[in-house]
């Protein structure tokens, strides 16, 4: 008898326990992505927290970081950061958190970031950033973090040149090591005596390309990102010298940053010539007087131009391809190749779906387009082909040496 | 003598299903500390070792107050202790015996934390260098002082009691470290009061050395040995209290 009441207690407890097992799970396999948002319900001075933590301030700190992810998100709805009891949350929020881990480099990052990217307060996201230069002067994030915002935000490079080469100055004095006080001068040289636009983020890919490998998925991305970046700056670059070219032979400038530019070469007693004067080639673009004037302190690190036995030459682009004219425009056939190979593999992706959908794989090209696939347009030096089960393009002429990003600029 | 009660406490005490639950807590609590870093938007390596070094230490002082609280408590309800003291054994020496085996077990309990945690952060390729075993070994002392805090705390109180003043103690022992930065907002005597009643508990914050092993901030030598006389110091002061309150108490 008591075996069988035994036997029955067990299964109570058995559908008790399927019961709520049941109920708790379907919560989770009935529920909708919800994005978090939350307010700083509770968020002590600096010192209350320090004595709250009972010793365990690092632990506590991360804990409450990751728990205030979700204000990030309330910030991006709201942008007001005015939180109860006065002051801002996001100022009070990572306060409080350095206050307790003041070696956690994050929170530095994450705290200029936030302030300075969701709520436009640059200056108190500078203060920030300064506090990790003092709390971790050896972290050279931070100090490109601090380089970056005096620029952008506050164009020391142009306002404050002294103050901004003192500051480089003072980066440069926090490096112990040889290579990273290079990494300084380069600033000192991009940054800190003239600004090239587009540039910007260069600084900030270059440190990332240190800490991946060549060949892997992270890596090849890091370096193609780098590429384009490249590219693109070569191209304004380019640019710009061929508006000064046409401009200084009488041509109209197309636009009014052409116009300011190159004020200096308008010449009222030249003939204009409404339409062109066109570039024959590439080559009328190295032209010394206008090289020297658009770069008056020699030529960037990271441009299309160099010299070479003291000669002005113009290197392949970033790609190790050739820079082209376009209906007078110049462009990096490698960044155009790029593009177009990454865009092939979004047609890679639609030719499986066909696939899968019809039962059967195109043998050519012409079948995966009656099949319904659609090519984006091809440029005129490459040739597409079905190679297997992925449209593949050739290009009509090999690529040379790509700049080798890894050993600095070739 | 002391050696006998010190083994028997000690075997008592591992034995206990409070000292194997709360390990198999930490145990658990580190194999998800790993989570914390994979949610954090860093790579997670040094969240999960403040993580797992904070585990220890709570968990520590955990079974030390729990343990510490029913050492006598239980041989008194058990009636064990009128065995003991019925032979020709001082007080003082019971008292001993049972403080150190209880120092024996948590040794051997938070020397198990320390080696699963590195363990666990090498697997999991966080980095493990020799000042985290150093936090660690503080991290022992602090459970250690702990340990004698509550003993002495049942000496003068109820077990239950005893409990809840043990981990006030913690609290106020972690607290009165920021006090030093604080006690300029007092002015004269309020001040002098604070800075007497700060300096009359102990200092835990001395063994919190665990926030910066993490970022592999070095400690000097001297540092250290302060440190641990400091927390020997205390042992030594709360365990004599100790005996102290259970001469006179009527068994």
């Amino acid at each position: 008898m008591s075996a069988w009441r035994g036997y029955g207690l067990a299964l109570v407890m058995l559908v008790g326990a399927v019961a709520l097992i049941g109920w708790n799970s379907s919560r989770f396999l009935t529920a909708k992505p919800v994005i978090r948002a939350k307010d700083l319900d509770f968020l002590p001075a600096p010192e209350t927290a320090r004595v709250l933590a009972l010793g365990h301030t690092n632990t506590l700190a991360k804990l409450r970081w990751v728990d205030s992810f979700a204000y990030f998100q309330y910030q991006l709805d709201r942008k007001d950061d005015t939180v109860a009891g006065g002051g801002t949350g996001f100022k009070r929020l990572y306060e409080t958190l350095i206050e307790l881990d003041p070696k956690f480099q994050p929170f530095y990052e994450h705290a200029a970031m936030n302030i300075s990217g969701v709520l436009d307060q640059h200056g108190v996201a500078l203060a920030f950033l300064l506090r990790g230069t003092q709390e971790l002067p050896q972290s050279r994030e931070l100090w490109r973090n601090v380089a970056t915002t005096l620029k952008i935000f506050f164009h020391w490079d142009t306002k404050q040149p002294l103050l901004f080469d003192a500051f480089l100055a003072q980066w440069e004095a926090a490096e112990d090591l040889p290579e990273a006080k290079r990494m300084v001068w380069d600033w000192k040289r991009g940054f800190g005596s003239r600004a090239f636009t587009g540039l910007e983020q260069l600084p900030y890919w270059l440190d990332q390309l240190r800490v991946t490998s060549a060949g892997t998925p992270n890596g090849d991305y890091v370096e193609g990102t780098i590429r384009d970046l490249l590219a693109r700056f070569g191209t304004h670059e380019l640019n710009a010298l061929a508006a000064s070219w046409r401009i200084s032979r009488g041509g109209v400038p197309r636009d009014r940053a052409e116009l300011v530019e190159n004020l200096a070469l308008l010449n009222p007693l030249q003939l204009v010539v409404e339409e062109g004067p066109d570039l024959a080639s590439l080559g009328d673009l190295l032209d010394p007087r206008l090289v020297r004037r658009r770069y008056p302190n020699g030529l960037p690190t990271y441009g299309p131009l160099t010299v070479v036995d003291g000669k002005l030459t113009l290197r392949s682009d970033p790609y190790g391809r050739p820079w082209r004219l376009r209906h007078g425009r110049v462009v990096s056939s490698g960044q155009v190749h790029a593009s177009y190979e990454r865009r092939l593999g979004r047609v890679n992706v639609s030719l499986l779906e066909l696939a899968q959908k019809q039962g059967h794989w195109p043998t050519t090209l012409d079948e995966a387009k009656v099949m319904g696939l659609s090519l984006p347009v091809l440029p005129d030096d490459g040739t597409l082909r079905l190679d297997g089960r992925l449209v593949v393009v050739d290009w009509a002429v090999e690529a040379g040496v790509p700049w080798q990003l890894r050993q600095g600029p070739n | 003598m002391i050696a006998v009660i010190a083994w028997a406490t000690c075997r008592e005490a591992v034995r206990s299903r409070t000292f194997l639950l709360l390990l198999a807590v930490y145990l658990l609590g580190v194999l998800l500390s790993r989570i914390v870093g994979w949610i954090s938007a860093t790579d997670g390596n040094v969240i999960t070792t403040d993580v797992v070094f904070s585990l220890q230490s709570i968990m520590g002082v955990l079974v030390a107050v729990a343990t510490g609280t029913a050492l006598v408590h239980v041989e008194i309800q058990q009636k064990t202790l009128y065995t003991v003291l019925s032979r020709p054994l001082p007080r003082w020496q019971f008292v001993l015996g049972k403080y150190l085996g209880l120092c024996l077990a948590l040794a051997a309990g938070q020397m198990a934390m320390l080696i699963i945690g590195l363990i666990y952060l090498a697997a999991t390729g966080a980095p493990v260098h020799h000042w985290l075993l150093i936090a660690g070994l503080l991290t022992i002392v602090e459970v250690l002082v702990m340990a004698a805090v509550s003993l002495c705390w049942t000496a003068l109180s109820s077990p239950l009691l005893a409990a809840v003043l043990g981990l006030a103690t913690y609290a106020l022992g972690h607290a009165v470290h920021s006090l030093p930065g604080l006690v300029h907002h007092l002015k004269g005597t309020q001040q002098t009061i604070a800075i007497v009643l700060a300096s009359l508990v102990p200092d835990l914050g001395q063994f919190a050395y665990r926030n910066e092993a993490v970022y592999r901030t070095p400690i000097t030598l001297d540092d250290l040995l302060m440190r641990l006389a400091y927390g020997g110091l205390w042992c030594a002061l709360l365990v004599v209290i100790t005996v102290a309150v259970i001469r006179r108490k009527q068994l």
